[in-house]
């Protein structure tokens, strides 16, 4: 290795003296273009850089994944709500007087719900949706004689007496 | 703050322009940037044989590392991972390029047996330099280590990092790359003797003959 090195070294030499004489200014204007393309990339995206940059991705792709998740659940048809019989959902749960006011085929319904948790979620999704666009219908033409009616007095009296 | 082009950052200064960049302050990093240009570009020179890939590799490298900043471990050197760096951006530049079928017509320098005697005197007189023999003779990898080695004066274990291989290989790859390079140098430096003393042989006969 040592006579290599040896044999080597005038070259060697040749070659450091050539690097030193041939090295090359870089061109005019170079820095300039980085950097404006850098601080275009920071104009545009002012978080992501370091720990807050980090913070930023992570947040992202839990977004992403919830609402992936979501989706294929609606999609698939896997997501299915689970309520107990004798209890009704609480935006849809008005007395007798005000069911044939406000939605007097999806109270019916809703009234006649006890089949199984599958068979439930596609006419609960269906049934909700209705229901919902009746309450905000009422809401908007009678609305103090809505929030009168709605269920959640009634159930907070209820969960108070019965210790929740 | 004020920087020249090329002149070499102190290793407190360096890092904590690195610091205040990673902190999205894009002075520092403008700093950071006029610093290692020139130092880049020549390796980018040598390691693209191409004026034009080298500048679209350096500017290429410079911004993937601003937007890979809070990745860079400060354990290692900042030109380190900057060469590292742009060792993969020359990579996807010279595979973009393949994919254009453009790379090799740009890029390759016409061999001796392609060029007219005339335009082939004219260019052995350009290859005035043993590195423009090795764009030339060498491969990128070669010329990338040899680069490092000779033009910045880096350790083997710098360069073994930069360019992926183990300190053995690089040593290998160096020894192997300078022998087929002193070879070809010799070879040259010989010729070019025997033109000029074939040259004056011819003056002088033509000197001694009668007009």
């Amino acid at each position: 290795m040592t006579k290599m090195h040896n044999r080597d070294a005038p070259f060697e030499q040749v070659l450091r003296d050539a690097a030193h004489r041939d090295r090359r200014a870089p061109p005019p204007g170079l820095a300039f273009r980085i950097m404006s393309q850098v601080c275009v990339q920071q104009k545009s995206r002012p978080s992501v850089r370091g720990t807050s940059g980090r913070w930023y991705r992570a947040a992202f792709a839990a977004s992403v994944a919830i609402a992936a998740t979501i989706a294929a659940a609606i999609l698939l048809d896997g997501f299915s709500l689970t309520l107990p019989s004798n209890q009704m959902p609480p935006i849809i749960a008005f007395n007798d007087a005000e069911r044939d006011v406000a939605a007097p085929g999806p109270m019916a319904m809703f009234a006649s719900l006890h089949a199984a948790p599958e068979e439930l979620s596609g006419a609960l999704r269906h049934v909700m949706n209705r229901e919902v666009n009746l309450l905000l219908e009422g809401m908007w033409r009678e609305p103090q004689r809505m929030i009168a009616h709605l269920p959640l007095q009634g159930r907070l009296d209820h969960d108070s007496e019965s210790g929740h | 703050m004020p920087h020249e082009t090329g002149q070499l950052l102190d290793q407190a200064a360096e890092s904590t322009l690195i610091e205040l960049a990673c902190r999205g302050c894009c002075d520092s990093f403008g700093v950071l940037v006029r610093a290692y240009q020139e130092r880049l570009y020549n390796f980018l020179l040598r390691r693209c044989g191409n004026v034009h890939h080298a500048e679209e590799a350096a500017q290429a490298t410079f911004v993937r590392a601003w937007e890979k900043l809070d990745q860079f471990d400060p354990r290692w050197r900042f030109s380190t991972w900057l060469y590292t760096i742009a060792i993969r951006v020359t990579a996807d530049i010279e595979r973009r390029g393949r994919m254009a079928g453009r790379l090799i017509r740009l890029s390759a320098a016409p061999t001796v047996q392609e060029c007219d005697p005339a335009e082939d005197a004219s260019r052995r007189d350009q290859w005035h330099s043993v590195w423009d023999l090795a764009d030339r003779l060498l491969g990128p990898d070669d010329r990338a280590a040899l680069w490092l080695r000779y033009g910045e004066d880096a350790p083997i274990d710098q360069i073994a990092e930069v360019l992926g291989r183990t300190n053995g290989a690089v040593r290998v790859l160096l020894h192997r790359a300078r022998t087929r390079l002193a070879d070809a140098w010799m070879e040259r430096n010989t010729t070019d003797d025997e033109d000029q003393t074939r040259g004056k042989g011819t003056v002088a006969t033509n000197a001694a003959t009668p007009s």
